[in-house]
């Protein structure tokens, strides 16, 4: 560069020596607690009373493919005889607004009255669903509903799943 | 060299060059889509896309930034040098797909076109936390697709260099206003300690290079003899084929030796302004280290057909040591080389 433009340059610099720090550790600094931007952070399923993880003896985790997707599903067993779902989708899957029930009843293709929200899917990670202590032998099938879209994505029998046989 | 203009004046240097460049940021994309779902299961598909091309283009421009001072600071960088125009077109590039994406996904579903949503849909311009990030972003990006756009020779050429130069000097605004969109940007929802280092160490990787390669590059204006010659010091310490830089008259001034003989003449090269003291004389021609323009020792002018022209200076031999003339002859000049006594020819 020419004399100018090198005495240019150490000047921008000498600012942006003070700006360029100055404005990232302001923004760091004052950054706001910012509240759940998800409805799947795990704070509110917390708050909800959805269980985030699990002590106790449980079944090891078991692959099934049901409809359009496949999951990775484990059943844990509280010291208090809670029973637990561990569902993890092997991918993430492509539908809005993912809601996980269980129902007694298998020949229903949605969730109906008696269908109880367990909880609800986020992108790949693993969840832990409290099941109802009707489910409490492991009866009952799993339904996952977009509800945005009205449509159940994938429906397996709990029992059969456990046992590694469904679909 | 300038002989007509040709849309790009490929050669092997240059295919390798982008070769490896386009393999550089094509695997950056696919590890970041890769691995972020893994380290982050909660994180949007969609987001993930957006924030892959936003991250490439902004560690492509802290490579483009520190290229210059690592030049100056050490020659073996030098081969990045020669083609890192190419690299600041692929990081604009990456940056419009970023800006695309990023209004598409969040501004092209409501009642307004997405560009009017990007800029009214946050208009709180009297907090710092909380300023329209969007707006940093694409100021960024106005400055970037402007030096994209005048980023070929023809430009360079008609513009001059110096003006070039000053106005491909908006990149470093352009950097200053991205490190505020990403800091109150992505920084602001994305609180892992990571992301925030890696933001703030990038920043001060290149302020410091920066400073570091302006204190070395800092001119001190050189002794002068009584009768006015600039004394470039003991011959002996001129390099083979290499040259002593001076400061004189507000600019530098090469002083090369080749063999028996000393040339002097402008220690900035016609094309981009790159530092011609730096370069040495390959078959006969000084050649500059940035691009390999090359010039006549004796005459500052580029070998026919090419047009370039540099000015001369006069330069004398006294007593072993070098000296010269301030005033510069008009460029393409020749000037009778200066003999070095008891020197073999080259």
């Amino acid at each position: 560069m020419i004399h100018a433009r090198r005495t240019a340059h150490r000047r921008i610099f000498s600012v942006l020596a003070v700006a360029v720090p100055a404005l990232w550790a302001a923004g760091l600094w004052l950054r706001p607690e910012v509240p759940p931007r998800s409805a799947a952070d795990p704070r509110l399923l917390a708050e909800a009373g959805f269980a985030l993880d699990a002590e106790g003896s449980g079944s090891p985790p078991r692959r099934v493919a049901a409809g359009a997707a496949a999951f990775e599903v484990e059943l844990e067993r509280r010291p208090d005889g809670q029973r637990l779902l561990a569902i993890r989708p092997s991918a993430v899957i492509l539908k809005p607004d993912l809601l996980v029930y269980w129902t007694p009843r298998a020949e229903r293709m949605a969730p109906g009255g008696d269908a109880v929200l367990i909880g609800r899917l986020a992108g790949s990670s693993r969840r832990w669903l409290r099941l109802p202590e009707r489910a409490a032998d492991a009866s009952g099938d799993v339904l996952v509903y977009s509800l945005a879209h009205g449509e159940v994505v994938s429906r397996f029998a709990l029992a059969e799943a456990l046992a590694g046989g469904a679909d | 060299m300038a002989q007509g203009y040709r849309a790009v004046l490929w050669n092997r240097q240059k295919l390798i060059y982008d070769a490896l460049l386009l393999a550089g940021v094509g695997l950056f994309l696919a590890g970041f889509l890769f691995l972020t779902p893994r380290l982050d299961p909660n994180a949007d598909p969609k987001n993930l896309e957006i924030r892959a091309f936003g991250a490439a283009a902004f560690v492509l421009l802290h490579v483009i930034l520190s290229i210059g001072p690592l030049c100056r600071l050490d020659a073996r960088f030098l081969p990045l040098l020669y083609n890192r125009r190419h690299m600041g077109v692929v990081m604009c590039l990456l940056a419009l797909q970023h800006a695309r994406l990023a209004t598409t996904w969040y501004h092209d579903y409501g009642n307004l076109e997405p560009l009017a949503s990007l800029l009214v849909s946050n208009t709180r311009i009297t907090s710092f936390v909380s300023f329209p990030f969007e707006w940093l972003g694409l100021a960024a990006l106005v400055i970037l697709v402007l030096m994209a756009a005048t980023s070929h020779d023809f430009w360079l050429a008609n513009l001059t260099a110096p003006v070039w130069k000053a106005l491909h000097m908006g990149v470093y605004a352009a950097y200053a206003l991205l490190v505020g969109h990403v800091t109150l940007g992505a920084l602001q929802t994305e609180t892992g300690l990571g992301l925030s280092l890696a933001v703030g160490i990038g920043a001060v990787w290149i302020v410091g290079l920066h400073l570091a390669a302006a204190r070395r590059e800092r001119d001190r204006p050189a002794p002068r003899a009584p009768d006015g010659w600039v004394d470039v010091g003991p011959v002996a310490e001129i390099p083979e084929s290499r040259a002593k830089v001076v400061f004189a008259s507000g600019e530098r001034i090469a002083v090369f030796r080749y063999g028996d003989r000393l040339s002097a003449l402008s220690g900035v090269c016609q094309h981009q302004n790159g530092p011609l003291g730096e370069g040495r004389i390959i078959d006969g021609l000084v050649t500059c280290p940035w691009h390999g323009f090359q010039y006549d020792p004796a005459s500052g002018a580029a070998p026919p057909p090419f047009s370039e022209r540099i000015p001369t200076f006069d330069v004398v031999v006294r007593h072993g040591r070098a000296f010269v003339d301030p005033t510069p002859h008009p460029p393409g000049t020749r000037v009778e080389p200066a003999r070095v006594p008891g020197a073999s020819p080259a």
